[in-house]
């Protein structure tokens, strides 16, 4: 066990598990309470298509992932409240065109792309100082946001009507929150993979919502979740030499049956 | 004095969909407006627009500078599994008050429990809202509408889901906060509209505004409100108020 901690990529890994924790209890917890969790999935899948432009460009994949994602966010959004297009059809329309484009574009690239597995799977021994300081820059600014607007936070997430007519920012805060959101989804797929990303936006969360129905205490709650999963999946990917990823999701949800089977039996003795 | 509330001419909906047309109503300092009429006939969509929730299609909304505004909307639709406890909800109504940035005033937090005691919500102020019942949920979501001491207070059927005893409690809250704001309340309840507002707008496609709290059937039928579907049962086994001018059935 000791001997792991002495190679400085397994220290970076930890730092970057603890980061991405930190972000995905906060913005996860809005996620899963707010129940849009579908519409992250969107944007995961979307930025797939920024990943294969950045390919086909020469650029860093995660930079235009980043603008694919942020301006799906805002397209769902805008499509649903604007448009008048049902926001789950909106949704589907920008998976699926996301998925194309990204496939078209990395079709498109000449030669074979060499980390294209990198992003569906993730690797978080493969992430570089770089995307560790981007995630900690965004773990400070989504902290911040939450810190001191919560309140507000909470009253649009649990009753947009209502918050808009006491005078709120409904629109402005809707969308700084949506594009938090697909720039952590972005930034944390090379972590984890376009395939899980959202399990670490949405299993922790839903594992301390067993545990509490205070959505302070739940977002704190799911970082520690996280925490545990992330550290423990990171041993485990190291001693059976299996994807860090996967483990990573498979402690959490180990954790959420854990806790979840903890709780009705509670309930049953009560 | 300017008026609260002005509309002129308005026509609003959804989906272009029109569902009230040529509405002009205005709307003073302390009046009790009670809204009736047909289920469809559009007095949510009214109130809508008054809580600038709804864009019209034509015509003018006016709106006191600097009005605030208390809302209970119909059978909240609200996420009954949203982790947030009955305290949380009601003090969500301080948000006008509170400057962005900044933690709500004492004062205001001060009446809020004055009021979660009022309203007999004080004791489970800690439990998640969406495990009340309807009637104690229905209660929160009034606290919520009243405790900024708005100057506009509007309410979609308060009286939903609560038992007599309690709507009475209410109406008599209500009656209280009315020597301070303005209130527009929508209600099937004949009864409780006469008794306590001062004003009726029977609003059924167009709104008709009758000044004063009397309902005669007459007034209903030439105003196109038919009665038996503001009223709960044939007209007998409703008591209105007694009519000073002899009663016109």
């Amino acid at each position: 066990m000791i001997e792991i901690l002495q190679y400085p990529f397994f220290l970076k890994a930890l730092l970057t598990a603890l980061m991405t924790s930190i972000l995905c209890g906060l913005i996860g917890s809005y996620i899963v309470s707010r129940r849009i969790v579908f519409i992250g999935g969107g944007i995961t899948h979307t930025s797939f298509g920024g990943i294969g432009l950045g390919y086909y460009l020469g650029i860093n994949p995660v930079i235009t992932a980043a603008v694919f994602g942020v301006l799906s966010a805002i397209g769902i959004k805008a499509a649903s409240d604007k448009a008048d297009i049902r926001e789950d059809s909106a949704i589907g329309i920008f998976w699926a065109l996301g998925m194309a484009l990204g496939i078209i574009f990395i079709y498109l690239t000449p030669g074979y792309a060499p980390d294209l597995m990198t992003y569906l799977f993730g690797n978080i021994l493969m992430v570089s100082m770089t995307d560790i300081y981007i995630i900690t820059g965004l773990s400070i600014i989504a902290s911040a946001v939450f810190y001191f607007l919560f309140n507000e936070i909470h009253a649009i997430a649990f009753d947009e009507e209502f918050a808009k007519t006491q005078g709120i920012r409904v629109n402005l805060i809707n969308y700084t929150l949506i594009s938090l959101v697909a720039l952590t989804i972005v930034f944390n797929i090379k972590v984890v993979g376009i395939i899980l990303v959202m399990s670490l936006l949405t299993i922790p969360q839903t594992a301390a919502s067993v545990i509490t129905k205070n959505f302070r205490t739940m977002i704190f709650l799911s970082i520690i979740i996280a925490v545990i999963s992330s550290f423990s999946g990171l041993v485990i990917s190291y001693y059976f030499n299996i994807p860090s990823g996967a483990s990573i999701i498979f402690s959490s949800v180990v954790i959420f049956v854990i806790i979840k089977l903890f709780y009705n039996l509670r309930r049953k003795k009560q | 004095m300017e008026d609260l509330i002005t509309l002129e001419n308005i026509d609003a909906g959804y989906n272009g969909v029109k569902i009230i047309e040529n509405i002009s109503l205005s709307v003073k300092e302390n009046d009790f407006l009670g809204i009736i009429g047909p289920n469809g006939g559009g007095k949510s969509t009214l109130i809508k627009v008054i809580l600038g929730l709804i864009k019209p299609y034509k015509g003018k909304l006016k709106i006191r500078k600097g009005s605030k505004f208390g809302y209970l909307p119909q059978f909240t639709s609200a996420d009954r599994k949203f982790p947030i406890s009955v305290q949380e909800t009601v003090v969500s109504g301080l948000l006008s008050n509170k400057r962005l940035f900044r933690s709500f005033a004492k004062k205001d937090l001060e009446n809020a429990e004055l009021l979660m005691k009022k309203l007999e919500i004080f004791d489970m102020r800690k439990e998640p809202v969406g495990e009340l019942s309807g009637g104690q949920m229905q209660r929160a979501f009034l606290c919520r509408a009243m405790v900024s001491n708005p100057d506009i207070l509007v309410l979609d059927e308060p009286n939903s889901f609560v038992d007599k005893g309690t709507s009475s409690d209410i109406y008599k809250i209500l009656l209280e906060l009315n020597s301070k704001m303005a209130i527009l309340m929508v209600s099937h309840d004949t009864g409780v509209i006469s008794s306590y507002v001062k004003n009726i707008a029977c609003v059924n496609k167009t709104l008709h505004y009758h000044p004063g709290s009397d309902i005669t059937s007459q007034m209903l039928d030439k105003y196109s409100c038919p009665v038996e579907l503001i009223m709960h049962g044939p007209l007998p086994h409703r008591v209105l108020r007694t009519h000073q001018n002899g009663g016109k059935k």
